[in-house]
């Protein structure tokens, strides 16, 4: 095992590679110009002498241009960024004057949360919901909840997050939940517990906007799972055997079962810290998705390359990760 | 398989069940502590109210004697005798003994009570708050409040006033300026605000490394500064320029002793580093708002408010079910938003609304490259004008919230000429002036001059319905003339490209306004070269010569007239279809108090105050 994963790990050195000049390559040729702040919020044009020297500050800070001024080559503006890269500097935004790696910090706390809360009841009533669905299969209960989800997982996010923004959060119907932010403004004056009451009862909406869409696709996943177990032979010699039939669903079946999780989970880790564009944008959550958003649309290159750097190398380790919990789960499963 | 609950499994189980209440016991205990904090800290706010409530009482005493308390209503700076004269030579000197307050003061109203808080929405979170490197509209307004200039803009006259100068001197020939700093100014650590802070914040911005070069440009024409003594600032300039007065009266004077670097890039990335002698201080700048609290030190009227919230709901529909809810106490409606509340009796009988237009407001416009044959007469390009009707468009998608422009003048500024009418809709004379300029229908309905069709393409931002169901709109206005326009929506930062590259027949985009704005960045015709902003290429000897004669001339009624003549050239040349102006709207929640506008600058929140009884939060 531990060679598999040293040789895994060797094996992420060049896949890694290959993903930053993809990376470089896609970014530098995307057509647009850095805007800079000022210009992509107003929407206006900025002097000709500032422009001038805004862009000899970026072409430097990119490494376009060496200290004289004098064009670096593609190839040798790619090593440059990999080295500083490689050195552990994720570069300078543009547009927010900060380290990549602080502006990470500030939003990601915000939407981890959110995702692992809605990861959470996504899970809490996807699996009880796909086993109650493979029991009773063929059912009412099965039909009813197959098209329930199938139904929700085809709303679109837009529509149903302006909906319950515009319904649930309005004086003028029902004023049940904030419309925006994720905390009150006077939270100096609460204490602990009316503090977590307050942020969850902010994050009601965006979480409801979140979860709906994931339990179709969880339910499914399990329901087929359970009954591809139910088949299976080790199903008939434990009911042979005269196991309680309870013992035979949770212990045999549904624990085999959950293995194909393993997969789903490994597999929406990165996810974990991409925040939802739309989502943020309608509840006004300064969250990793706005700043991905935000950056492209002012070709921050610096926050894209990094941010999208980050995630690459989230998903490879997810997969290896995802490899190492199947040996531990599953001792059938070896490598070697 | 063992299924036994085994003593294993007990003790497995109590320990989960001891930790789970060890937690719980915990998280009880914080909830305690933090509730003594909370008693602890409101017993703090009392005594710093008391000790605020003295600190003014002190000061109203040392500064006016007794005559306030008696409220004979008389504003402070009444007591003194202002000074704004030419002296024999031509030196222009004003001086001010006490800074000048805001018209509409709410300080000798009856009711007028200092507390509350004031949380507005800022709309998109602020890049940064670094002085003079941050750009957005958001950290300008936080800044405002924290930071100020040795001048200030008197909304009513529009004139530059002195602020935390108490005078300031400029030469007849309009090459030196000299500013006297106010003995009290002190920033909010308590010193001083001295010529040495100035100089300082004026070879910051200076600094080749600090990232502030649209702002640097302005002060390309000083050519020295330097501190006399300890509160007198000299600037030099190269050539008279009409703005020298506002560029280096207008930069935030930033305390040395807080900001000094070594090196330029510290200052760029200190976003969350905000010091200033103004009337609140920066607290602390979370994911979702940022809180100024009243500075206890201020040397001028002590402000209203104790706390300023800004927070960012970008989504338009979420910031006013937010301000409905009393979660926001302002809001900026959308155009649709406005016309569908202020038809509500109750809503507008329990909010303040306001629409107005500031003279400081941009405008949006059709650029057209006269570098195309299809561009380069004038005829052409004023029918292109007559063929679109701008009232409709305003009263269509606008709501009739917005005014048409007939030049690059905002109606408002005194450099407008009101003479100027708008060119009007008239699509029989626009069709006989195509006639004149050679254009004939072509077979397959598109005019054609010297066999080539009237086919163009404009691009326009792809953000924003607005401009382009505008572009929809022309564009059918275009066909029944039988010219065909291609609407090309692109994301902004591909556009600028494309217009930097002049790769583009038209586009639709906006400029920002200013309240007396330089045409030569626009309308030069040596601003064409190099990328510059004059990207139609307007070439006029004519305005050029004006544009110089207006930089150059200090005297305000003369330099006006020149505008004046400069606007009636670009009417008759027409490089751009001035389209409109878009008024701002305002709902402010009803406990606020004098929030009526003050001159041309809309609502003051510097003037609001909620009376005792009404106040919102302790």
């Amino acid at each position: 095992m531990t060679t598999y994963i040293i040789r895994r790990l060797l094996l992420m050195i060049p896949t890694l590679l290959g993903m930053t000049f993809m990376l470089f390559a896609v970014v530098r040729f995307a057509p647009g110009l850095t805007t800079g702040g000022g210009q992509f919020s107003a929407g206006i044009m900025q002097s000709r002498q500032a422009q001038k020297q805004e862009q000899e500050i970026m072409e430097r800070r990119l490494h376009l241009v060496d200290k004289n001024g004098h064009p670096i080559s593609l190839v040798m503006q790619y090593i440059l960024w990999l080295k500083s890269t490689c050195e552990g500097h994720l570069g300078t935004s543009i547009v927010y004057q900060e380290p990549v790696l602080t502006l990470i910090e500030q939003r990601l706390p915000v939407t981890l949360t959110i995702n692992a809360i809605a990861m959470a009841v996504i899970y809490l009533v996807s699996i009880p919901g796909g086993l109650i669905t493979a029991l009773n299969q063929g059912r009412l209960i099965d039909r009813g909840y197959g098209f329930l989800s199938l139904a929700l997982y085809s709303l679109p996010v837009i529509w149903l997050g302006s909906t319950v923004l515009g319904f649930l959060a309005n004086p003028q119907y029902f004023n049940w939940f904030p419309s925006a932010g994720l905390h009150s403004t006077n939270t100096g004056n609460m204490t602990f517990f009316r503090y977590i009451a307050d942020y969850l009862y902010h994050i009601v909406l965006p979480i409801v906007c979140s979860v709906y869409g994931g339990f179709a696709f969880l339910s499914k996943q399990i329901r087929g799972s359970i009954l591809e177990n139910l088949q299976q032979d080790y199903v008939r010699t434990a009911r042979a055997k005269g196991l309680p039939e309870s013992t035979v669903l949770m212990r045999h079946v549904f624990r085999n079962s959950l293995l194909n999780l393993i997969t789903l989970t490994g597999m929406s880790l990165p996810g974990l810290l991409s925040g939802s564009v739309i989502i943020e944008q309608i509840f006004s959550i300064n969250g990793m998705g706005r700043l991905a958003y935000t950056s492209t649309l002012a070709r921050d290159l610096p926050v894209i390359q990094d941010l999208a750097l980050v995630g690459s190398v989230l998903t490879l380790l997810s997969y290896l990760a995802v490899d190492i919990c199947y040996h531990l789960a599953d001792p059938r499963v070896t490598y070697g | 398989m063992d299924n036994r609950f085994t003593l294993k499994d007990f003790i497995f189980a109590v320990l989960l069940l001891l930790i789970i209440g060890a937690a719980v016991m915990a998280m009880s205990q914080f909830n305690y502590v933090n509730q003594q904090v909370i008693a602890l800290s409101n017993q703090i706010k009392t005594l710093n109210e008391q000790q605020l409530a003295q600190t003014q009482l002190l000061q109203q005493i040392v500064q006016h004697g007794l005559r306030i308390q008696s409220g004979n209503g008389k504003t402070p700076s009444a007591s003194q005798k202002d000074i704004r004269e030419t002296l024999p030579d031509g030196t222009r000197y004003v001086c001010y003994p006490n800074p000048p307050l805001l018209p509409h003061n709410p300080y000798s109203l009856p009711d007028y009570a200092r507390g509350d808080w004031l949380v507005e929405n800022l709309g998109e979170q602020p890049r940064t708050l670094a002085p003079f490197v941050a750009r957005d509209e958001g950290a300008t307004i936080v800044q405002g409040w924290v930071q100020e200039s040795l001048l200030s803009r008197d909304p009513l006259t529009l004139k530059w006033e002195p602020w935390l100068a108490r005078s300031y001197r400029i030469s007849p020939n309009g090459l030196k300026i000299t500013f006297k700093i106010r003995r009290r100014a002190c920033f909010s650590n308590g010193q001083p605000v001295t010529a040495q802070d100035v100089l300082f914040s004026y070879n910051t911005m200076m600094n080749p490394g600090v990232d502030d070069a649209p702002q640097r440009v302005y002060l390309n024409d000083v050519k020295s500064c330097r501190a006399v003594g300890k509160r007198t600032v000299v600037f030099m300039f190269k050539h008279p320029y009409f703005k020298s007065l506002e560029v280096v009266g207008g930069i935030s004077v930033l305390p040395e002793s807080v900001y000094k670097f070594k090196k330029a890039s510290e200052f760029n990335k200190r976003g969350r580093l905000l010091v200033g002698s103004g009337p609140y201080m920066f607290d602390k700048w979370t994911g979702g708002e940022i809180v100024l609290v009243r500075n206890p030190r201020y040397w001028g009227p002590l402000p209203t408010f104790n706390r300023i919230i800004y927070r960012f709901i970008q989504n338009p529909q979420a910031a006013l079910q937010a301000f409905l809810a009393g979660q926001i106490d302002t809001d900026s409606p959308q155009p649709s938003q406005w016309i569908k509340y202020i038809k509500q009796p109750e809503f507008a009988k329990t909010h303040h609304c306001y629409k107005f237009l500031t003279p400081a407001a941009g405008y949006e416009f059709v650029c057209w490259n006269l570098k195309k044959p299809e561009f380069k007469d004038r005829l052409t390009r004023t029918a292109l004008c007559m063929l679109v009707d701008r009232n409709a468009i305003i009263k269509t998608f606008l709501h009739g919230l917005a005014q048409p422009m007939t030049g690059p003048f905002n109606p408002l500024s005194p450099q407008n000429d009101p003479n100027i009418k708008s060119i009007p809709y008239d699509p029989a004379k626009a069709k006989a002036l195509l006639q004149r300029a050679g254009w004939k229908m072509g077979p397959d309905g598109i005019l054609q001059r010297d066999g080539k069709p009237f086919k163009f393409q404009i691009l326009l931002p792809s953000r924003d319905p607005l401009i382009q169901n505008i572009c929809v709109y022309m564009k059918q206005q275009f066909a029944k003339a039988g010219i065909d326009m291609n609407v090309q929506p692109l994301e902004f930062s591909v556009m600028i490209e494309k217009i930097d590259n002049r790769q583009f027949s038209s586009f639709f985009l906006g400029w920002s306004g200013g309240i007396e704005s330089d045409p030569y960045q626009i309308w030069d015709s040596a601003c064409y070269a190099d990328k510059g902003s004059n990207a139609g290429d307007f070439d006029n000897a004519q305005a050029d010569k004006l544009i110089a004669e207006g930089r150059r001339e200090m005297n305000t009624a003369k330099r006006m007239a020149i505008w004046h003549k400069f606007q009636a050239i670009v009417y008759r040349e027409q490089p751009y279809m001035f389209l409109f102006t878009s008024e701002a709207l305002m709902f402010i929640n009803q406990r606020f108090h004098n929030t009526a506008p003050v001159g041309k600058f809309g609502p003051l929140e510097a003037n609001w105050f909620v009376p005792l009884k009404q106040q919102k939060y302790q």
